[in-house]
């Protein structure tokens, strides 16, 4: 009975409030909410007035929260200590040491700010056509089919050499491509490459006969296309 | 950064499933309860009630919907309310009535909170010690309270500020006089209470002055009230007499009522009333009107009256005690418009088969009254609880008292058109009549579910052919086959709609339930029943895709319905393969679609005597399942009866289980561990004799032995719990059953009890994968031993030895093998508060997944506090690639210990009140963690997320291309991830989770006071069409295809005209 008594006389009630802002304005938003302390040993529920009060809470360093269903609020460190009659509020991360020493002191009596409003739901992709055409891969289509057409105009009017460059900096490309496809950046590159661009010479060699210039270039952006696609 | 973008990257990919806001009530639904109503008030339109499941809630009386509710702890129960300037209410809970609080009846919005004293130091009384009541007239719009609390202390509080002006404490502090009622008069505050004397109660009344508190009077009317139910009724004199007097006393002593009013220097005589003798009084509501009903002992109820003066009989209704042709009545009373007082009685008759209500309109001016009556079509067979009171050798017919509760509503006019009448029923629901017209109905009992499961339903003929038989099982040319033509018959009837009609979407069939007789399964397997069974004695089948009741049995109670009723506590519940309808030789797979229910339910009779009952019913429809032994059926069991079960067990049953026989038998061990089976006949011993070699058991036992003289003075040993593994024998000298003998034990620390034992939720599906392929294609295996059980206990008082200096309670977590006893795995938690309760734990194939409360106490002073989920995963070897085939390995063999752990916590910045994993048909998708949390929400967590062997430095390209993100400590609260989304989803128990036809998708059903149920797609759902799948730009697409093509042919042809022209 007399350690209960003298419990009892340093136990502090905890007073504080909520404070209305532009995320949460009032009670009828906020709905039925419960400040805590730890595991929910002591805890006092937010009037409409925006108060809540705390009571008899026994000495000790505590972690306080806030329980409503739809706003997220920030966790303070509350320390009660027989010392002062008045706790002391710091400003507590969570996932932090709970004494961490870069916590900032609060005023007294608690104020709690409604952090933000918890959003459930993803909106609805809305079709509209301008919005397919703004899609990557539609771009990147289009472009396809338009290098398709317009690629044996512009081989046509390249000189030799250039086309020659051109060719060994396609090469160099498709060969990083092809690597970053294959998600595997230690095997040799050229090895790789080599290998791989055989398969294909041999599979576009035997299903199409067209004009020899421009065509392991444009039979590799077919094939690229149709398989981004 | 690069975790947390990461993290981000990843929370974003999650957060595809979200739910679009049009989905919701689509895919999801959620039942809003209050629980069984234990006390209700009429308030103008709403119906104040308080409830078992310690709710106080405010519904609408027109439409029965929930106007607010307020949910209260385990550890502050609801003690008593009051209404106050009609738009306030104030409410008294916790122990000994610790916290007022004050709501807007309209609203429900919290007005005040104010602690009166603290609940630690509250004292227990047996009879009612709390009470608030009123003060006369209200100063400045605030309204004086007046508390009792502790059945000792009278506060005045004032209702706007919450400020106390004057606290009385009895000065023997609640150990002679507990005080159970007060009333207020304009000038004194009467607290009414018992004194305990050697053999009964006295009446002790404390009048104390409205001004300061101070004692006025305190005197002890000699009475002679009975221990086991003192009562007495506190009636008020009418408003309308002028002289003011004060409450008038009443009580019953041996046969005769006695009244003394009370003044406040409590100086007066006790009257008696003579000539009649009495039973009982109840107060029915009108104390404020000065009215109770007495009983008399010829089976008649007397209204009393007092008057300002003296009390006295009013009215007589005859026959209300429980006859052949009627039940009991019952009365409940309330005030009229102009307010009157009225009494309604309300009974059962068995020769109408009807309920029949009486209003008792009292014409006071003529010192008459007057009775109207009419009955109404009350379906006792659903909602009342049969309970045979008559001479059973005389009497066939069975009285039943279907009522538990009237309120009654008389503010509506004099003609019974607008009369209300509410009724609570036994079986936990909540009725509405208006005359004789059923205005609604809440099913309150489903806030008391135990045990639930799901149950498939059949495919409907139209697309059975579709759907019938799962793949599983048919040889590869089969399947193929059976994919080509469903292929090719899909293909047909999609063309078909998809030239005319809308896309079905994943959602689209489930609301289609036209007709609600014909049960069919969804394309999807989403409509299933689910069948609950609730401790209020009813068993619902339920529609899991909207949450309808399908139908509703009640329990019947066998021999203790005779005379002793009791009550039916479901304890496990087994889907099993029917038994019946085996006929059909052909139809193999409508064989296997047909199941039964079995509910294995522990009976307590009100005689204290136990028994284990087994019910068995249809899921589809609630019939009975006869048993097997019984062929004939049974003419007196009809659908509309209660439920008859099967006593098994003639005592309380330990443990259950069903044979793996695949034949549905299920097996109870008693309290000598003797093996009893349901259906029990020579085919099912025979299998039991078969399987007994396989079957292990683990039983928490306290050791009873005498401990052996070497260590006598530990006293511990012979009260420490222990594990013990057992092993069925049977040995026809000794018993005629298997009997289950003890293999090995595990001695838990002292103090230490076994909470709960959690079996591997591995469900009946296959585990396609049994190894995890690691990025440098290495394989763990997982480790998949069917034989593995969790164990959570609870220790308390071994602060000593551990060296903590807090409560001394830690809670402990064990994974054993059941076979073997070994320990795998154990964990000691810290348990705030002393409690256990918080420690939740989910185990399915190797991955364990338990919660916690972290208390900083625990592994240095520094700790974070915070909650906990701890993810365990067990691998097969030392390292990756070793093999031991665990999943088909005896359990003798020494490899089973071979195991290696890995685990990680996580902060979650909610409390678990229930965890589990998703499940799917084939087990190939993703199981993600369902977490129901005290934000009364229900969150998915990402099984990414929770893998233990997330790097904890930065990730490399191996382990990235597994898939593993860099360890964080805390995991994402992303509100996108909660399934419940805006729904309040309380209280939540248990959350249960069956696989739909679609391997991407799982039923998730959160049970607690609240029932939600939602759908869930791990990964994403990779079998149905894209929701973001897009008819229009298909369409078009090809459209314009189609158009490019009509217009570059002709083009194409000129050139290739011009082509060959040129060529040369």
């Amino acid at each position: 009975m007399n350690a209960e008594l003298s419990s009892t006389s340093f136990a502090v009630d905890l007073l504080g409030f909520v404070q209305w802002n532009d995320v949460c304005p009032s009670y009828e938003e906020l709905g039925a909410a419960t400040v805590l302390l730890d595991s929910g040993g002591y805890s006092g529920r937010v009037t409409r007035s925006g108060n809540f009060s705390i009571p008899d809470i026994n000495p000790g360093v505590y972690v306080l929260s806030v329980l409503s269903h739809d706003y997220t609020f920030e966790q303070l460190r509350v320390n009660i200590s027989d010392a002062s009659p008045k706790p002391e509020i710091k400003t507590y991360v969570f996932g932090t040491p709970l004494l961490s020493s870069s916590a900032v002191a609060l005023s007294y009596p608690v104020v709690l700010s409604p952090r933000s409003r918890n959003s459930y739901f993803k909106p609805h992709e809305s079709f509209s056509l301008l919005g397919m055409f703004q899609n990557p891969m539609m771009i990147l289509m289009l472009l396809t089919a338009g290098m398709m057409l317009a690629t044996p105009y512009i081989m046509k009017n390249l000189d030799p050499q250039s086309l020659e460059e051109f060719k060994n900096q396609q090469v160099k490309v498709a060969s990083v491509q092809s690597s970053m496809q294959d998600g595997d950046f230690k095997s040799g590159l050229s090895t790789l490459l080599t290998a791989d661009e055989k398969t294909k010479a041999s599979t576009s060699g035997a299903k199409s006969q067209s004009n020899n210039s421009g065509s392991t270039i444009q039979q590799r952006k077919g094939g690229k296309g149709g398989k981004r696609r | 950064m690069l975790p947390s973008l990461l993290v981000a990257s990843l929370s974003l990919a999650t957060a595809g499933w979200a739910l679009h806001e049009s989905d919701v009530g689509v895919v999801d639904w959620h039942t809003r309860l209050v629980g069984v109503p234990l006390q209700n008030t009429f308030h103008g339109d709403l119906i104040l009630t308080a409830t078992t499941s310690n709710v106080f809630a405010a519904l609408n009386a027109t439409d029965g919907s929930i106007a607010w509710r307020s949910i209260h702890d385990d550890d502050d129960p609801v003690a008593a309310f009051d209404v106050y300037n009609h738009s306030n209410v104030a409410l008294l809970s916790g122990p000994g009535g610790s916290t007022l609080r004050t709501y807007d009846t309209s609203t429900g919005h919290l007005l005040l909170e104010r602690r009166l004293h603290n609940p630690a130091h509250a004292r227990r009384h047996e009879i009612q010690h709390v009470a608030i009541t009123t003060g006369p007239g209200s100063v400045e719009g605030s309204t004086t309270l007046f508390a009792l609390t502790n059945g000792d202390t009278v506060s005045r509080i004032d209702s706007r500020s919450g400020e106390v002006v004057w606290t009385w404490s009895s000065p023997d502090e609640g150990s002679l006089v507990v005080y159970s009622h007060i009333r207020t008069t304009p000038d004194a505050v009467y607290a009414v209470g018992f004194a305990k004397s050697k053999a009964a109660y006295t009446l002790h009344v404390t009048t104390l002055s409205i001004a300061n508190g101070s004692t006025i009077a305190s005197v002890n009317i000699p009475a002679n009230l009975a221990k086991d139910r003192p009562s007495f009724v506190l009636l008020e004199a009418p408003t309308s007499s002028l002289a003011a007097p004060g409450p008038c006393l009443t009580w019953l002593e041996s046969t005769s009522i006695r009244a003394a009013v009370l003044t406040p220097g409590l100086r007066g005589q006790v009257q008696i009333l003579p000539g009649v003798n009495y039973t009982r009084i109840q107060d029915i509501g009108l104390a404020g009107a000065g009215q109770l009903i007495a009983f008399t002992q010829d089976g008649s109820a007397h209204v009393m009256r007092y008057d300002g003066e003296s009390l006295r009989p009013m009215w007589e209704f005859t026959d209300v005690a429980p006859s052949q042709t009627h039940t009991e009545s019952y009365f409940a009373g309330s005030l009229s418009e102009d307010g009157e007082p009225r009494i309604a009685s309300v009974y059962w008759s068995h020769a109408n088969h009807k309920a029949i209500h009486q209003t008792f309109t009292p014409r006071l001016a003529e010192g008459k009254g007057q009775v109207t009556g009419y009955t109404f079509p009350f379906r006792t067979h659903e909602h009342g609880v049969i309970r045979h009171v008559g001479s059973v050798s005389l009497y066939l017919a069975s009285p039943l008292t279907p009522f538990t509760k009237v309120t009654f509503d008389g503010r509506s006019s004099h003609t019974h058109e607008t009369t209300r009448l509410l009724l609570t029923t036994s079986t936990g629901t909540l009725q509405l009549w208006k005359h004789d017209v059923l205005q609604w109905s809440r099913e309150e009992a489903l806030s008391t579910i135990r045990v639930a499961t799901f149950v498939p339903l059949p495919p409907s003929s139209a697309s059975s052919s579709l759907s019938a038989g799962s793949t599983v099982g048919q040889g590869i040319s089969g399947t193929v086959l059976t994919c080509i033509r469903r292929f090719s018959e899909s293909i047909l009837q999609h063309l078909r709609t998809y030239a005319v009609g809308p896309i079905i979407h994943e959602d689209g069939s489930t609301r289609s339930s036209g007709a609600p007789s014909a049960l069919y399964s969804d394309q999807f397997g989403f409509r299933q029943v689910i069948v609950a069974a609730t401790t209020e004695g009813v068993l619902y089948g339920l529609d899991s895709s909207d949450g309808r009741v399908i139908w509703r049995r009640l329990f019947g109670l066998g021999w203790a319905s005779d005379r002793v009723g009791g009550r039916v506590l479901p304890v496990k519940m087994y889907v099993l393969p029917a038994k019946v309808g085996r006929v059909s030789d052909d139809g193999s797979k409508e064989e296997t679609l047909k199941q039964t229910v079995v509910v294995v339910t522990q009976r307590r009779a009100h005689n204290s005597l136990v028994d284990t009952v087994v019910f068995e019913v249809d899921p589809l429809t609630g019939d009975d399942v006869p048993p097997l032994e019984d062929g004939e059926s049974d003419a007196s069991r009809s659908r509309y009866g209660p439920l008859e079960g099967k006593d098994v067990i003639q005592g309380p049953m330990i443990e259950s289980f069903v044979l793996p026989d695949g034949q549905g038998t299920v097996a109870m061990l008693d309290e000598f561990l003797q093996v009893q089976l349901y259906p029990d006949t020579p085919a099912t011993r025979a299998s039991l004799a078969n399987l007994a070699p396989s079957l292990h058991l683990v039983l928490p036992t306290r050791t009873s032995s005498t401990p052996s003289p070497g260590r006598g003075s530990d006293n511990d040993v012979s009260t420490r719990a222990q594990l013990v593994g057992h092993r069925l024998t049977f040995n026809d000298n000794v018993s005629t059953v298997h009997v289950a003998y003890p293999t090995w034990r595990i001695m838990l620390g002292p103090g230490e009890t076994i909470r709960e034992t959690i079996r591997n939720g591995k469900d009946a599906g296959q585990e396609l994968s049994v190894g995890k392929v690691l990025g440098d294609r290495r394989t763990l295996y997982k480790y998949l031993n069917k034989h593995l059980r969790v164990v959570l206990t609870e220790a308390k008082g071994i602060g000593a030895q551990t060296g903590l200096e807090s409560s001394g309670t830690m809670c402990g977590l064990y994974v054993l093998d059941s076979v073997k006893g070994t320990v795998l795995y154990r964990a000691r938690l810290p348990a705030p508060e002393g409690r256990c309760d918080d420690v939740r734990a989910a185990f399915v194939d190797h991955w364990l997944v338990y919660s916690y409360f972290e208390d900083g106490t625990s592994a240095g002073g520094d700790g974070t506090k915070g909650w906990r989920i701890v993810s365990v995963e067990m691998y097969e070897g030392k390292k990756p690639d070793d093999v031991t085939r665990s999943f088909e390995l005896s359990s003798y063999s020494n490899a089973t210990t071979d195991i290696t752990t890995y685990e990680q916590a996580y902060l979650i910045p909610y409390g678990v009140t229930a965890l589990s994993t998703t499940s799917t048909r084939l087990g190939v998708t993703l199981k993600n963690l369902i977490v129901a949390s005290r934000r009364r929400a229900v969150h998915s967590v990402p099984r990414r997320l929770l893998d233990p062997r997330r790097p904890l430095g930065k990730v490399s390209p191996s382990e990235a291309e597994e898939g593993l993100v860099t360890y964080d400590a805390v995991l994402p609260d992303d509100a996108r991830l909660t399934l419940s989304h805006n729904y309040e989803v309380a209280n939540i128990r248990q959350i249960m989770n069956a696989p739909s036809r679609l391997e991407s998708t799982s039923l998730v059903l959160a049970i607690g006071l609240d029932l939600f149920l939602t759908r869930v797609s791990p990964s994403g759902t990779f079998d149905v069409l894209s929701e973001n799948f897009n008819k229009a730009q298909l369409v078009l697409t090809i459209g314009g295809l189609a158009l490019a093509i009509g217009l570059a042919r002709p083009v194409v042809r000129r050139r290739q005209l011009r082509g060959r022209w040129y060529s040369a």
